[in-house]
């Protein structure tokens, strides 16, 4: 089966000075529709530079980025966005919501950026809410929600899009035991029920439990990769 | 977007507030100031461009209508018989006394015309009529002068340098720049009352209307041959002479330029920091909004919709102060020409300038770098 998204020999380098440090070096990685790919790493290895590569965000210095064996990593600056925006879902550690927009709405967002219709945005933000548990929380603003239900709601808002591939950067970080689990399990779902990719960036030890390929990040450089 | 953008600049109600003050003021700073020019100029121009004269002939160098120089009214006999003409009229200006029940006097401008011509005299009749000053010593004064006059009663007697004068009817819309009350008589009576005697049979100018308005330039450049010692005017060059003396020559129009172009810059001030501080405040928001996949083209769409949303609103509030204001200023003899033009020409300079207040924030935003959303 083609991996949904393969980097190969992915590097980035950040010039300190007349130094260059190596943020990621030369990582090769792949996650196939259907799989959780796990990085784990201490602080400062390079997770978040990995993961932002990987989203389009961040352009390599060398190595190529495949989304469906489509090279991804030299489309123009007018192109990337439409990339992210189509292929990619995004939750993050301190969820990102927009503050002044309640859950329904911060979930609408995503498919606004996209010019779907007002109907069909509704349709599937109440939906995918009330999925997720939150049907009597979709008119509550951010501030008045919990943290579980705070990532839930970024869950939601990575899923509404229906991306190819979902990437979380610790999402579980700011989260107690029970709603880690619960996150977790959402995303398995969406992997395993609809035949995505994910790519979960975690310190939490539970994240193994979900996951079909963990890979070990260090100093920049994939160390150990378990199936 | 729009969407998102109104959100966002609704969201904190005490920036906006704040920000609305601001641009209130500033709109109606240059609202008021750019209908009190207006105002002002209509005011300095309306006889010449209302008392239905194509043409003017006034002394050389003349700068505008309320200060001529007047020369002999018999140069009228040099253009006499022409027949292009229609109507060819002396015109006096002069200045008088007028005193008051009180026992004050005021200070007016005299206009002499003949009642018998349809130019130089009032267009806009309150009550009365432009011809009922002929036959003795009659007048018609201006409404606009009631402020300072009293009441204006018709058949009531008044004394006009120190003669006894009747009031025979009401004009609307004749106003001066100096705003000094407007008094209109026959020729005849007000070269009867002008005190110098050097300016007995003198014409401030001579009001020419045409058979046909088409001939003006070739019957202007005619004219000039006739009267080597005079200046021909055309109505709209006259109109522009005495724009251009009060505007440029008394220093006034820069000052009135110079506030319009504070109250502008107060605006621009007040939307470019409300926006770039909202910008900065949210600068996590357009980060995942960039990683979510916005363009360029999304993320300026929000900034400059939160500019214009400020410039509506502020504007939209500060027009009905400038039209409240109108009444209580015109009572006080001030002119605030408000019209809906001028409404829609400063609105859309205030849009302007609002949008390009918003230039540091689209930067700002352009430059953002959306893996920030991967750093906590």
């Amino acid at each position: 089966m083609r991996p949904m998204l393969e980097a190969r020999a992915l590097s980035k380098h950040y010039q300190q000075g007349s130094i260059a440090v190596a943020a990621v070096d030369s990582v090769s990685f792949s996650v196939l529709p259907g799989e959780i790919a796990l990085i784990i790493g201490p602080s400062g290895s390079g997770k978040s530079t990995l993961l932002s590569m990987l989203g389009c965000i961040l352009r390599p210095t060398s190595g190529a980025i495949l989304l469906a064996g489509r090279d991804v990593g030299r489309l123009s600056d007018r192109e990337l966005p439409r990339i992210r925006g189509r292929c990619f879902g995004f939750v993050f550690q301190s969820f990102h919501l927009f503050p002044f927009l309640t859950a329904r709405e911060n979930v609408e967002t995503a498919l606004r950026l996209r010019k779907v219709s007002a109907r069909v945005r509704r349709e599937r933000t109440v939906d995918l809410l009330a999925r997720c548990g939150l049907e009597d929380r979709m008119d509550f603003y951010p501030a008045s929600l919990s943290g579980g239900e705070k990532q839930r709601v970024a869950i939601a808002r990575a899923l509404v899009g229906d991306p190819f591939i979902l990437l979380a950067d610790e999402p579980t970080a700011c989260l107690d035991s029970a709603n880690g689990e619960i996150v977790f399990e959402m995303l398995r779902h969406f992997a395993q029920e609809k035949g995505k990719a994910v790519v979960i960036a975690s310190h939490d030890p539970k994240a193994r439990r979900f996951a079909d390929r963990v890979y070990s990040l260090a100093d920049g450089r994939i160390e150990v990769m378990t199936d | 977007m729009i969407w998102l953008a109104t959100r966002l600049a609704f969201h904190n109600r005490a920036r906006l507030l704040v920000t609305l003050f601001g641009v209130v003021f500033s709109a109606y700073l240059t609202l008021a100031e750019t209908a009190l020019y207006i105002g002002m100029m209509e005011n300095a121009t309306s006889i010449i461009r209302h008392s239905g004269t194509d043409l003017w002939v006034a002394s050389k160098g003349v700068q505008n209508f309320d200060f001529a120089k007047p020369f002999p009214d018999e140069r009228l006999k040099l253009i006499h018989g022409r027949a292009e003409l229609s109507w060819a009229k002396p015109i006096s200006l002069s200045w008088g006394f007028l005193k008051l029940p009180d026992g004050a006097q005021e200070l007016v401008e005299i206009i002499g015309y003949d009642p018998a011509a349809p130019v130089g005299g009032p267009w806009d009749m309150a009550s009365g009529a432009p011809g009922d000053v002929g036959g003795g010593a009659n007048m018609i004064v201006d409404e606009s002068a009631a402020q300072r006059l009293g009441k204006l009663r018709l058949g009531s007697l008044w004394e006009l340098n120190d003669r006894s004068i009747k009031l025979v009817g009401v004009s609307r819309s004749a106003k001066t720049f100096t705003t000094a009350p407007i008094v209109f008589t026959s020729y005849v009576l007000a070269q009867d009352m002008t005190p110098d005697v050097s300016r007995q049979a003198a014409a401030a100018y001579i009001a020419i209307k045409l058979r046909n308005p088409a001939d003006v330039e070739r019957v202007a450049k005619a004219l000039r041959h006739d009267l080597p010692d005079n200046e021909i005017l055309t109505t709209s060059a006259f109109v522009e002479r005495t724009i251009l003396y009060w505007t440029v020559q008394t220093g006034m129009g820069a000052a009135f330029c110079l506030t319009a172009v504070l109250g502008l810059v107060v605006g621009a001030g007040t939307i470019g920091q409300t926006v770039f501080a909202n910008t900065m405040e949210h600068l996590g928001e357009f980060a995942t909004l960039k990683a979510m996949g916005a363009t360029a083209r999304d993320l300026n769409t929000i900034i400059l919709a939160q500019a214009a949303i400020d410039a509506c609103v502020g504007f939209s509030i500060a027009v009905p102060l400038a039209l409240l204001s109108k009444a209580p200023l015109e009572k006080t003899g001030v002119t605030l020409a408000v019209d809906l033009k001028l409404i829609a020409a400063l609105f859309c300079v205030t849009l302007a300038v609002a949008l390009a207040a918003a230039y540091f924030s689209i930067r700002r935003v352009q430059n953002l770098d959306p893996a920030t959303v991967f750093r906590s």
